[in-house]
């Protein structure tokens, strides 16, 4: 990896942590969703910082150009992110699911409590 | 000074009835209400069955939110002052007024029953003896206050607190963000020595080994937490 694109990683991986701090102060996320992509920012910054890393981690894989390697990891990432929020969309739909049901079933608890009352 | 007790309870079937006994015998300027935190065992039903006051989440929130739930009721039904006692019976009543009378005293905002200003009774496991001393550096650090007991859950608070508690409470381990945030809005935060028990049945719902997670994500809360203020948004 050439010095400018190393510089490039560092400073948009140190402007993407500044933003996700500035994004949970700002209770815009939640810290426990925004630990995932601060992790991965850690990591890039990491790899830029320490192109030895990478070189490191490619010749382990086989894979010829450490940018490569990037690349790769980068995708898996996006493919386990995916993955994490396609799960908590379905267990969050199951408690939209049992809210729904206990308000509903409530609502009628108060409709037949205020006919009782009126009946008098 | 209308005063609530919130007793946020998950599976605390063989604790819970002890705990309220306990409340209504050492705490009676107190009302109280227990968060059934959707509950898997007989939690609920023996709450309806012995008539406490109780309060039954259709799903299960975890403490923060299970205690959020607890502040919203108290400013529904007007409370100047509330108090977390957890459902497990670690908590021991009997220091509530105590507690009370140095949060009208001394114009406090929070007041936290301590384990370790007189350091007696149940201290907690020794990790979690290391963690507790950890977030106490950190607020030292961010906020220059001494807390020594930051992941307490026995706190009493005043109307502001109150307000700014139930409209925002974060979800897990809410107790050492919460302070710095507080302390961070120029509140006042007075700490009571209190002594704690072994929880008296059941199990705690921290294992500890998500308690390397919640260390690295509470401790980065807590600096997030002291850029924020209440009524941040």
């Amino acid at each position: 990896m050439n010095i400018k694109i190393q510089i490039l990683i560092v400073v948009l991986s140190l402007a993407a942590l500044a933003a996700l701090f500035y994004i949970v102060k700002k209770e815009v996320l939640k810290l426990r969703y925004a630990l995932p992509w601060m992790c991965v920012a850690v990591g890039t910054l990491i790899c830029g910082a320490f192109p030895e890393v990478t070189a490191f981690l490619a010749d382990l894989t086989g894979i010829g150009m450490p940018v490569n390697f990037l690349f790769l990891l980068g995708f898996c990432f996006l493919l386990v992110v995916s993955f994490g929020m396609t799960v908590a969309l379905s267990k969050m739909n199951e408690r939209v699911k049992t809210l729904t049901q206990e308000l509903a079933i409530l609502k009628k608890e108060v409709k037949d409590q205020t006919e009782a009352r009126d009946a008098h | 000074m209308k005063k609530l007790i919130i007793i946020p309870a998950y599976n605390e079937a063989g604790s819970i009835q002890k705990t309220v006994e306990q409340i209504k015998k050492d705490a009676k300027g107190f009302d109280f209400v227990v968060i059934n935190d959707c509950s898997k065992d007989r939690t609920g039903e023996i709450c309806e069955a012995e008539h406490i006051p109780v309060i039954h989440l259709p799903v299960n929130l975890g403490i923060g939110g299970a205690v959020q739930t607890g502040y919203q009721y108290a400013l529904w039904h007007g409370y100047d002052v509330a108090v977390q006692v957890d459902g497990d019976g670690q908590h021991d009543p009997k220091y509530l007024e105590k507690m009370a009378e140095v949060l009208e005293a001394e114009g406090a905002d929070l007041v936290i029953g301590s384990r370790f200003l007189e350091k007696e009774g149940y201290l907690s496991s020794g990790v979690r003896r290391v963690g507790i001393r950890f977030f106490s550096l950190l607020i030292r650090f961010l906020t220059g206050q001494e807390i020594t007991d930051p992941t307490s859950g026995m706190r009493m608070v005043g109307r502001e607190v109150l307000e700014s508690f139930a409209k925002e409470y974060p979800t897990d381990y809410p107790e050492p963000e919460t302070v710095v945030k507080i302390l961070k809005s120029g509140k006042k935060v007075v700490e009571v020595p209190v002594r704690m028990r072994e929880r008296n049945a059941g199990v705690s719902s921290i294992s500890l080994s998500r308690s390397i997670y919640y260390m690295i994500k509470v401790s980065l809360a807590m600096v997030i937490a002291s850029f924020q203020s209440t009524g941040e948004r």
